[in-house]
Formats: structure tokens, sequence, C-alpha cells
């Protein structure tokens, strides 16, 4: 009666044979070495626990993050030492982020877990520890977003919407997360495309997901901006209707065929919720790659690959300086738009 | 299929060896888990969340979790009862007159009453969950931001009857948890209130640390403030009693009301989209109060006022799992960590839930049925157990007592600047039992507090400022009208009094600055 | 409650009120000097704004009726005890992260035990070793919950 039901991968015999052979091609190699270095010069790691932080209150996607590559490194066999997740709460991750940067400087067996919630956190929040501060690994993974209409709302599409919103932005209640977070820095950046004034957007802020789809059902909000899958349930049964999502290629998210995208509909924005890995500082160069060596084993395991079709996310894998441009580039681009909103 | 033959089918997944076990485990592990003092049901949930990630099967997952949600709710009300440490917002209620009945030695009635409560609620509120979840989720759903703040207003009004003896004292812990309330990121806007320029504080002050605080941690410093007055041991059993503690025939009498009117009023708050646990429990207390014929007893250990909040409590819990069911729309804590569990197995609870995944939500709401049996029948017999706790030599219960409760906060928010503030709020603690304040105002503005406010800032900003917004529509003016009425009726035979010419027989002022004591 | 029976006037409640007056002005002070004269009723300002002038009007009362003679005392208390046990408290939270939750544990039970009147030194040695143990190995083996390892090699 199990096999009905979506099976959790990452026990699949092949996935683990496969990454066995891996981790034990990788540990001959690194055989008889003290802790520290090889002969060759090239770090050995992990020696010890990895610690991986989650910035954030257990069962959320940061967490589902860590613990999905908890299981899968272990599980894979791409570590012999155990990985362990902990949680530290607390104001959008930057919390987290101060502790790593004060407590874990130097340490790579302390990873943190973090994305574009962060980069906005840091902003909105004031944060006094920057994301610059800390050693990019990589991006893993990212999830576009969605804009709802009720299924009883005049707009069949963005622009509509859009048109009101800029004529008139006190006729549009967008409701979404946090202040500051994804979902208003989607609604800030359409606002901007459309040549609309983004402070004036009438954004309501909701804690979590839930609330504010009670809210566009109630008839509090006009529209509301929300991760991927959030609205699925409710746009499958004809309760409200996705507008747009704002990745680069459209994709279901619930209607049964592809949502257009923002840029589609002649908007030039695109963003991704993604999630990501850092090290605290100090690391020199052959530790901080073989951090980034380990990541790259992760991401290449058949096990993760399993993760991200089951979970629905897209494979968003940027590493080394690939990431670390990233970020920059990111923190550029979102701290701007928080600004224009008046949260910067 | 109808619901008969759904539930039928849900029982014959779950009544499987293999399941019955992952329930079992999962109500022992929350029993004991929640059991610890400090360590109330929404630590004990976020604590064992990650267990149920190492099942590759939903179903088995659920089942487990339900069992861990029943069991750590009923820990958390023993060790609210036993000890007066209560874990979370809604035992609160519980701890007033559960902890009175323990030092009387009535230790025993109480948790009896306590399981046969939930027992009782949580099979009434099931039933109602599978016969009405759809209906009630389309009703939940018409609520609006000015429909909840009139309801908060309303509930803020019906309960004011826990501000206590003295009017003042109890205002100004009411003020204190509204105060708690705004520390940290003003949700509407990001801004931050109160936080004195720390990074710490952004998040505002968790209500697990300040309940921890206020009475874990307080209860034990008071406790080592007047060592020289208290005897060597609580007794568990009633002095003198050649019964040994169990409920009497007298104690069912007054439980069985207070059970089904708990249940009443916990189900449809739980249903709410901004609803919770916590907000009946007290109206359930407050309710009890009123009706009983033995107020005196209120305060001292009156049973009813055990049995009606801890079936309110579990009532919420199927309540809540109304809008998270059908609407995906996680309403408490719980709810919350619950829908993290449906999506770690890519499920996004909705409409179409029950159509998809049919089999899964009626297993999920049989091994609710189960949860509830299997509790009862675990914690009846350890009631015996429990009851030895209050014979530990004080000196090392109470370093017990503290060790949990540091552990809990600690492993919840991975931040020793986060006990520290737990330890903080504890010597506040410690002075409102010195000074006589009464504790539950705090955790009640709290609560409500921020619902007021940010709903009350939502309905305005939806409505573009519009004032007219709380007085438009038939629900929102209606709450209102109760809330004022609630209000006036203390006060109404005063005023007919005045209008008559007459002096009222004191006068308000007094009544305002009483000290009756 | 009061038993006391002598009349004599402990200053308490008075410096009590005293103290929540002062600390509501400042912050009631905190919260005008915030919202920049901006008390918008949807804006996030006016809360706080009326919650601790709330603060200080109740405060203002509770001391004057403090001030009124006759007013109920609250019991006489050994402040050394609670004020012992906070101390221990304290230093389990600073010691935590470094010396481990097993150390700083065990040191904590039989300290505050002691500032608890405990005079069984070896009952108290056994739970301080056995409770922290089982504990740690509970929560970080079977529940894979994270606490701090500290100094022991576990």
């Amino acid at each position: 009666m199990t096999g009905t039901v979506a099976r959790r991968p990452g026990r699949v015999p092949a996935a683990v044979v496969s990454a066995a052979l891996l981790a034990a091609a990788v540990a001959g190699c690194e055989k008889d070495t003290a802790a520290g270095r090889n002969a060759g010069g090239e770090v050995r790691y992990p020696t010890k626990t990895v610690q991986l932080m989650v910035p954030a209150a257990p069962g959320g996607g940061w967490d589902l993050t860590a613990r999905t590559m908890q299981k899968a490194m272990t599980d894979g066999k791409l570590v012999e030492q155990p990985v362990e997740v902990y949680n530290v709460t607390g104001a959008a991750g930057t919390v987290g982020l101060a502790q790593l940067v004060s407590k874990n400087s130097g340490d790579p067996h302390h990873l943190m877990v973090m994305g574009l919630v962060m980069v906005g956190g840091v902003v909105a929040n004031k944060s006094p520890v920057k994301l610059d501060q800390v050693t990019p690994i990589a991006t893993l993974t990212a999830e576009q977003e969605v804009i709802v209409v009720p299924a009883a709302s005049k707009y069949r599409t963005l622009k509509q919407l859009m048109d009101d919103a800029k004529a008139d932005p006190a006729s549009v209640n967008w409701g979404g997360g946090s202040a500051g977070g994804t979902d208003q820095i989607l609604v800030g950046l359409l606002a901007k495309a459309a040549g609309a004034d983004p402070k004036a957007m009438k954004y309501v802020a909701y804690s979590g997901g839930g609330e504010s789809k009670a809210a566009l059902l109630s008839g509090d909000l006009t529209a509301a901006v929300s991760g991927q899958s959030e609205f699925a349930d409710l746009v499958a049964s004809g309760k409200v209707r996705a507008l747009a999502v704002s990745g680069a290629t459209g994709i279901d998210v619930g209607g049964g065929s592809p949502a257009p995208t923002i840029k589609q509909q002649g908007y030039d924005v695109e963003l991704m919720n993604w999630r990501g890995v850092v090290a605290p500082p100090g690391l020199d160069e052959p530790t901080r790659q073989a951090v980034t060596g380990l990541v790259d084993r992760l991401h290449s395991s058949d096990a993760w690959r399993a993760v991200l079709q089951q979970q629905g996310w897209e494979d968003f894998y940027r590493s080394g300086d690939d990431a670390a441009a990233y970020f920059a580039a990111e923190n550029q681009r979102i701290t701007a738009v928080l600004t224009d909103i008046g949260l910067g | 299929m109808n619901v008969f033959g759904d539930l039928l089918g849900g029982f014959g997944t779950v009544l499987s060896p293999e399941y019955l076990l992952y329930a079992a485990i999962g109500v022992t592990l929350g029993t004991f888990v929640g059991v610890l003092p400090g360590i109330g049901p929404a630590l004990t949930i976020a604590l064992l969340l990650p267990v149920t990630f190492s099942l590759d099967d939903p179903i088995g997952t659920f089942i487990m979790f339900a069992g861990i949600y029943y069991g750590a709710m009923y820990g958390g009300s023993t060790t609210s009862i036993l000890l007066n440490t209560p874990g979370e917002s809604a035992s609160v209620a519980t701890a007033i007159e559960g902890h009175q009945m323990a030092r009387r030695g009535r230790a025993k009635a109480a948790l009896a009453t306590a399981a046969v409560g939930s027992f009782v609620a949580g099979t009434i509120s099931t039933l109602l969950l599978s016969l009405f979840a759809q209906p009630v989720a389309r009703l939940a759903t018409t609520f609006r931001a000015a429909d909840y703040f009139a309801l908060a207003l309303l509930a803020m009004v019906a309960v004011t009857a826990l501000v206590g003896r003295s009017l003042v004292r109890g205002l100004m812990s009411l003020v204190f948890g509204l105060f708690l309330a705004l520390v940290g990121i003003d949700g509407l806007t990001g801004q931050a209130r109160f936080t004195f320029g720390t990074m710490e504080l952004l998040e505002g002050v968790d209500v697990v640390v300040v309940i921890v605080g206020l009475f874990a941690i307080g209860e034990t410093l008071y406790v080592a403030a007047r060592l020289g007055h208290l005897p060597e041991h609580v007794r568990p059993l009633e002095p003198g009693s050649a019964r040994d503690g169990w409920m009497t025939r007298d104690d069912w009498r007054r439980s069985w009301r207070p059970w089904l009117r708990g249940t009443a009023v916990g189900f449809p708050f739980g249903a709410l989209p901004s609803g919770g646990a916590d907000v009946p429990t007290f109206l359930s207390y407050t309710y009890e109060k009123h009706r009983a014929k033995n107020r005196d007893e209120f305060g001292k250990g009156a049973i009813e006022g055990v049995a009606g909040p801890e079936a309110a409590n579990n009532a919420a819990f199927s309540g809540v799992l109304v809008p998270l069911l059908t609407l995906g729309i996680p309403t408490s804590a719980t709810a919350a960590v619950m829908l993290a569990a449906f999506q770690i197995f890519n499920l996004q609870p909705g409409p179409q839930l029950f159509d998809n995944s049919p089999e899964l939500v009626w297993a999920l709401i049989a091994s609710l049925y189960v949860g509830n049996v299997l509790l009862l029948v675990l914690n009846l017999p350890l009631i015996r157990v429990w009851v030895k706790v209050l014979q530990i030599p004080r000196p090392v219960l109470y370093a017990g007592i503290l060790v949990f409760a540091t552990l809990g906060v600690y492993a919840a928010t991975g931040s020793v600047n986060q006990v520290f503030l737990a330890y903080a709020i504890g010597v506040v603690g410690f002075g409102m039992r010195h000074f006589d304040f009464p504790i539950a105002p705090v955790i009640l503005g709290l609560i409500l507090g921020p619902m007021l406010e940010l709903q009350f800032r939502r309905a305005l900003l939806v409505s573009n400022g519009d004032l007219t917004t709380f007085v438009s529509r038939p629900l929102t003016a209606g709450l209102l009208a109760l809330a004022v009425l609630a209000l006036a009726v203390p006060y109404l035979p005063r005023v007919v009094a005045r209008l008559r010419g007459r002096r009222p027989e004191e006068e308000p002022r007094k009544l305002v600055f009483a000290e009756d004591d | 409650m009061s038993t006391a029976t002598e009349p004599v006037r402990r200053p308490g409640p008075v410096i009590l009120g005293a103290v929540l007056l002062t600390a509501g002005i400042a912050l009631l002070w905190t919260a005008i000097r915030a919202s920049g004269g901006d008390l918008g009723l949807a804006g996030p300002r006016l809360a706080p704004v009326l919650v601790t002038a709330a603060w200080v009007v109740v405060a203002a009362a509770y001391l004057v009726i403090q001030l009124r003679p006759a007013t109920e005392q609250p019991e006489p208390i050994r402040v050394s005890t609670p004020a012992g046990v906070a101390a221990c408290l304290a230093g389990f939270a600073v010691a935590l992260e470094y010396a481990g939750f097993v150390v700083s544990a065990a040191v904590f039970v039989v300290a505050v035990a002691r500032v608890l009147g405990s005079r069984h030194l070896v009952r108290d040695l056994v739970v301080a070793v056995v409770l922290p143990l089982a504990v740690y190995l509970c929560f970080t083996r079977l529940l894979d919950i994270f606490l701090p390892a500290g100094v022991l090699p576990l």
C-alpha cells in the first residue's frame, strides 16, 4: 500500500552503489594522510563532523535543503564523517549569518545554507554583517515565483493587472510573504519594469504562504505572489488563476499547461528564489576548493538528482567563482530594488 | 465513495501492524519529550520533525506525526499540571487550575480529566473534521482582515476575567505582554521596533521563550526564594484520602460538560485561517469560571478549569487540520511544521488533496482516531508514574527543570542569547510572582496584541484607509457589536441604577483600584 | 495572601512602581522618537506609542496605590537563594557552548542543588552525571538534535 504514494528517493540501490564507488575512489586517494593536507598539498576534507547551519526554524525551505543535503551526502557515502544539521533562527537568516562570521571564522567544517531571502534580509534588516564577508561556495537550487489572482478576478493577463497597478496603485492589493522577502522584491521589480513607482505599490505582508492564500480567497487581495508550488492545488482546482511565473521558461504551476513567464508578457524581469551554500570567512584557497569539491560531488551524485526531480526544484548550480560573481550581482540588484521600495 | 467508506478505507490502511507501531512510537516519543519541563508541544514537534524525515513513506510519517503531536500535547499538559511549567501558550490555561489541583493533592484527578477530556474532544472533533471539512473551510475563508480584528477584540474582551483580582496588576501584566509582542520587525513594513540596535531582537521575542522564562524559570526562582516556607515534597495525593486520588463520581459530573463546551469552542476557532489553539483555551477557561456555581474554587483548583481548556486545546488541533488539508493554510506553529512535512513528500495540501491522495488523507484522519485511543491507553496507566515526579527531592527536581528549560530553548533556537533572554524573562516572572502580578495576561497580550494590530492595519491597508470597513460587512459589525456588548454587560446594572437616580453601591473608581484581598 | 502581621511598610512595591513608571516613560520616549511624528493609523509607529502610553498610565496608577497606606504587602523572602540560582544559570549558559552540554549541565546540577539546600552530595553527583549524559545521548544519537559536545570526546 505504500507503493501508491510517491516514495522518497535516496535509497535507490543504484544510487547508493555508484555513490559509494565514487566515495571509495576518493577515499582511496586520500588514505593514510594525517588530518589536513596530504603530500601533494591537497586539502583533505572533511576531517571531522560537518556542521550544516540552517539560519531559520526547522521546516522551512532552507531546512529542507540542508536536511536533503545531509541525507544525500551520508546515503551517497560522499563523506566518511557524519553531517549534522542545526538551526539558528532569526531575522531572514541574518542572525545565523552573524554567528557564522563571528564564531566559525576559518573553520571549513561549518557550512551555512542561505539564499535570495538572506540577500534581501541583509538589506532590509540593515544587518551589520554583510554577505560579502562569507566565503561563497555554491548555489544549488531555485524555484520560480508565481503571480495569481482569484478565479473571479477581471484580470486575465499580467499586462491588465500591471496597467491598473500603474494607473491607480491604490486599486491593486498585492499580497505575499514577509516584508522585504522574495515576493515583495518581485512586486518591486515588476513595478519598476512597468514604469510604475515601486514605492507606491500596495503590498500587504503575511507570515508564510498560508495566510496570503486565505486573504486572496476572502477577497482582501487583488493578486498574490508566492513560490511556484504554493498555489498549485488551488490553481488546479480552478479557485485561482496563475497570470505569470518569474523564471526564464514557463512552467506548469497547476493549470496543466506551462504558465507564461513575465518576460513573455513584455516586462524585463526574471527572479529565481535560489538557495545555496556558504562557508565562514578566512578560508585559504586550497581549503575553499576542497569545500567546493565536496559540494560539486554532492551536486553530481545520483541521490541529489533524484531529490531535485522529486521536489520539483530547478537545478541552479553555480560553484566557486561563478557563485561568487552571482552573489555579488544579486546583491546589487536586490539592494537597488529594496531601496526603491523604501526598505533599503 | 461516501465519507464513511473513505474513512473505513483509512482505518484499513492504518490498522496494519506496521502503522500501529509507528503510531505507538510517535505517541511514546511525543509524550516523553513533551513531558520534559520547559519543552512544550511546539518545541517537541519542531525537535522531532527531523525524526519523521527519516521515514520513506508519507502515510507512516503522518501517522507517526499525529502520534507525536497528541503525545507532545498531553505530555505538555502533564508538566503544566504537576510543575506549573507549561511549554506553550495553549497549556497556560490548563496550568492555572491544574497546578492548584496538584498542590492540593488532586494531581491524579487533574491528569485524568485532562486525558479523558483530550480523548473526548479529540474524537468528537476528528469526527467533525471527517464530516464537515469542506463546508467549514469554505466558511472560514470568508473571514477578512477586518473580521479577524473584530474577532481578536471580542476574544480580548471576553477573557478579561484572566486579569485577576487586581485590575491594575492585571493590566500591567497585559501591557507587558503587548509590549513584548511589539519587539522585533513589524510584520507589515519590515521596520524594526524596540530592538535597541541588536540583531537578536529583530526576530522578536518568541512566545515559547517567554513561556519557558515566565513559568519554568520564574517558578523555580520563586520556589528558591521561599524554600523555608515550603514542605519538603509536594504531596501528589490528597492527605488522608482513602481513594488514591483518581476522578471521583463528582469529578466526572463536573467534567463532562466542560469537555463538550471546550470542544465546541476549540474546533471552530482552530478552523479559522488565523485562529490557532491558544485563544480558545483561554475562552473556555473564562467561560467555565463564569458559569461555575462554585466560583470561589477557581484559582484554588477547580476541575472544570482543567477539563475545559484541555478539551479546547485538543479540539482545536482537528480544527487546525481543516484549513490545512482543504486549503493548504497552516494556522498554528504545529500546522506549519506539518505543512513542511507534506512538502518533504512534495505534496501540496489543498482542494485537490482529497481527490488526488485520498488514501493519504483518510489514513491521516484515521490515524487521529487511533492516536487518540493509543494516547488514552498509554497515559492513564502512566499517570501513576508522572505523579511520582512530585516525590523527587526538590533541589534535584528544580535543577532538572532548569536543565530541560535551557536545553529546550537552546535546541530550538540554537542561540545562547535566546537562553539568556529566557533567563531574563524568568527573573521578571519571579518578580511578578513575588509582587502578585498575574502571569496569564502576559501571554494573552503576546498572542492577541499582534493579531489586533496587524489585522487592523491590514484591513485599513486593503480598504485604502477607509474606517467604515469595520462596519460595512455584517460579519465584522456583528463581531464588534458583540465585543462592545461583552464589555458593557458587567457595568449595565450600575448604569441602570444611576439612570434611576440611585447612587451605585460602590464607586467605579473603587472598583478600578480595588485591592480585594 | 498577605500574612505579614506587623504593619511595617517594606519599600519593595513602591520601588517597583517607580521602576515601572521610569521604564514606561523611557519606552514611550523611544516610541515617540522612532515615530518621527508619523503616527498613521495603518503605519507601524502608532501601536508602540499606544502600548507604552498605557504602560505609563497603569504604572502610575500602581505607584499611587502603593503609596497609599494599608495596602497588602508581599511575603518576606530570601533574595539570596534565587540570586544564587540566577548566578548558576548565567554560568551554565556561558559554559554551554565552550564546555559542552554534558559538562556544563553536570556542574550546574550540583551547584544549583547545593543552592537549593541539598545536603546529599553523592545523590546530586549521580544525578549530575547520569541525567545530562543520558539526555545528550538520547537527543544527539536517537533524535538527531544538535547539542554542543564541547570538551568531551563524545
